[in-house]
């Protein structure tokens, strides 16, 4: 606040006292005053109205400096009515406690729609559990299916080479089982489910696949806003997450005649489960924008201060000028437009969460080529000091 | 070997069922669960499968009433994917908690992996097979005929290892492929012809001819 703003806005006040000082000379005048008193009155009277103008001015302009420094400091401004500094003018308490009201309104507003969000948020997070009752009923009842002919014999070797692959421990108990016993069950399912063939079994697994992955980005994009609240930090090792995700997708994969290498020894301090929702969207786009001999190539490196895991395919790449894009929320481009099918969700998500992981996430691509993507891990000094120092303990 | 499914999903209870008596496990699965604690004791399983959200009770509260009379090895099976739930899980006595959708392979191969655990048992796998004069080793990594031998790839043994399990029947390249992803090898279909050619020439070094048949279609015989 300036003095000649002050004066200016004084300027109805400042014009009250001439023209009574006009009016008060006249009157001296008319009444028969000497000139000399007449000013000596009017030289006090301006005086007096210096002073105080002074003082208001400094009081006000002391008030609306603490005004602006509370409001400087706070990180909800919209409380400042409630923060504002005492002040004995009517005008001051009235704005105020209009000011009160008018914030009261609008902290009432905020918080309901915060709710309405949380309560969204909740609905959608119990929604996505309840969804993956039926998704995991679907994945079972096809996984047992899949496999039966009841007039051929020969895909029952499938049931039998999986469950012996999984568990080894029944390898023994496999051999000394009659036959006939072994597949009872099995035939009864295979009755029932006459209809349907092996191959339509893989497909309605493929689909609820997808359904499970659009269904998890939607929980991991509900959730995006708070990782902090739903992590796990612990020792990670990539090879068993990437063979998890490849596993997980292995049916797609195999229909898609997709080979894949996987060399990653190196481990990280992670979420294992964010990582793997990551390296399935990246999975995703490279199978759905793969090129001739599609090949996925997962491999890690031990940087300076991390670790480096490149994520590579031989698909269709990215256009140049687009590449600084595909992070963006909604961006599809021209893979996506020609593909029809993109969302542009898959990899912002993926950008949104390495972020809150503490991962650099970067990409390389040549059209026709291939895409490289990289996530950058990095090891906190902390980290290697405190092994460090185990190690030095554990030796002594 | 008798596993216990709690699961208030009919549909997930049955496939659940079939899927493990497939694996040739016994199962018991109720679908009331207003006593299921003293169910369970008085069934006495080797394995239980909990899930936790089940109708009138939490499956948390089933596990603690189990624990105090029985050490049987429980593993949740739930949609539940919070930290805080599987750490629950883990500190009300659970051995493993698997999150829904899972794997069907994933899930039997960590059941058995709880039960070797907690049964310290070690299977007692069987490392040689054969079959006429021809014999796999599974632990040397070879294959022998009439005192010749030849090494094997990692990849090779596998092909073998799962058509040695099933003389005489003709296994889908398809399941092959499976097998193999399952085991870590990532290998497309090309791939797959390629090993088996090099197999063939490897049995051929042997002097053993026309050991792995083809059938256009369908798959590979020993």
């Amino acid at each position: 606040m300036r003095l000649t703003d002050f004066l200016r806005d004084r300027g109805m006040l400042l014009l009250l006292h001439l023209v009574s000082m006009c009016l008060a000379a006249a009157f001296f005048r008319l009444t028969g005053y000497s000139g000399t008193n007449t000013i000596l009155f009017l030289t006090v009277w301006m005086l007096l109205l210096t002073v105080w103008l002074l003082i208001t001015f400094l009081q006000r302009r002391r008030f609306f400096r603490e005004a602006r420094r509370i409001l400087d400091k706070v990180d909800q401004r919209y409380l400042l009515s409630e923060l504002l500094p005492d002040s004995v003018r009517l005008e001051d308490r009235l704005y105020r406690e209009m000011l009160h009201r008018s914030n009261k309104s609008c902290i009432e507003r905020i918080r309901q729609i915060e709710e309405d969000q949380r309560d969204y948020k909740e609905y959608i997070e119990s929604w996505v559990h309840e969804i993956k009752a039926p998704i995991t009923g679907i994945a079972l009842l096809c996984n047992n299916r899949r496999g039966f002919a009841p007039s051929d014999t020969i895909p029952q070797t499938l049931e039998a080479s999986k469950s012996t692959s999984s568990g080894s421990m029944y390898t023994e108990a496999e051999s000394s089982i009659p036959l006939s016993r072994k597949w009872m069950s099995r035939e009864k399912a295979a009755d029932e489910t006459a209809p349907a063939s092996r191959a339509d079994y893989l497909t309605i697994s493929l689909e609820n696949q997808k359904i499970e992955n659009y269904v998890d980005m939607v929980l991991y994009y509900a959730r995006s806003e708070e990782v902090y609240r739903d992590y796990l930090i612990r020792e990670t090792s990539l090879e068993d997450v990437a063979c998890e995700v490849l596993d997980k997708n292995h049916l797609l994969l195999i229909r898609n005649r997709v080979r894949a290498d996987i060399n990653c020894r190196d481990t990280v301090y992670t979420d294992r489960k964010w990582i793997a929702f990551i390296l399935n969207q990246m999975l995703l786009n490279s199978v759905k924008y793969r090129g001739e001999n599609p090949l996925l190539r997962i491999s890690t490196r031990r940087e300076r201060d991390g670790v480096l895991l490149i994520f590579e395919d031989n698909g269709i790449g990215i256009r140049q000028e687009e590449l600084s894009r595909i992070f963006d929320k909604g961006f599809t481009g021209s893979n996506g437009r020609d593909n029809g099918r993109s969302t542009g969700m898959g990899l912002y998500l993926c950008k949104k969460l390495c972020d809150r992981l503490g991962i650099g996430l970067s990409a390389e691509s040549e059209c026709g080529v291939g895409t490289k993507l990289y996530l950058e891990f990095p090891i906190s000094n902390y980290i290697l000091l405190t092994n460090d120092q185990f190690n030095c303990l554990t030796k002594s | 070997m008798h596993i216990f499914i709690i699961e208030d999903e009919p549909l997930i209870r049955q496939e659940l069922q079939i899927l493990l008596e497939n694996a040739l496990y016994q199962t018991t699965a109720p679908d009331s669960f207003a006593s299921v604690a003293q169910q369970v004791l008085s069934a006495a399983p080797d394995l239980v499968l909990l899930d936790i959200n089940l109708p009138g009770i939490s499956g948390f509260d089933i596990c603690t009433q189990v624990r105090r009379h029985l050490e049987v090895p429980i593993i949740f099976l739930t949609s539940r994917t919070s930290p805080m739930d599987e750490l629950n899980g883990l500190l009300k006595g659970g051995d493993d908690y698997i999150t829904k959708p899972y794997q069907p392979p994933v899930l039997l191969a960590r059941i058995a992996a709880v039960l070797k655990r907690t049964r310290g048992m070690e299977p007692k796998e069987t490392t040689l097979f054969s079959k006429g004069d021809i014999s796999l080793d599974i632990a040397k990594c070879c294959i022998f005929c009439k005192g010749e031998n030849v090494d094997l790839t990692k990849n090779e043994m596998k092909i073998l290892h799962l058509l040695f399990q099933h003389p005489g029947i003709f296994v889908p390249r398809m399941d092959l492929i499976e097998y193999l992803w399952e085991n870590r090898i990532f290998i497309d279909d090309n791939t797959l012809s390629v090993h088996i050619a090099k197999l063939r020439e490897k049995l051929k070094s042997i002097g053993v001819e026309n050991f792995i048949e083809t059938r256009r279609g369908v798959g590979y015989r020993i």
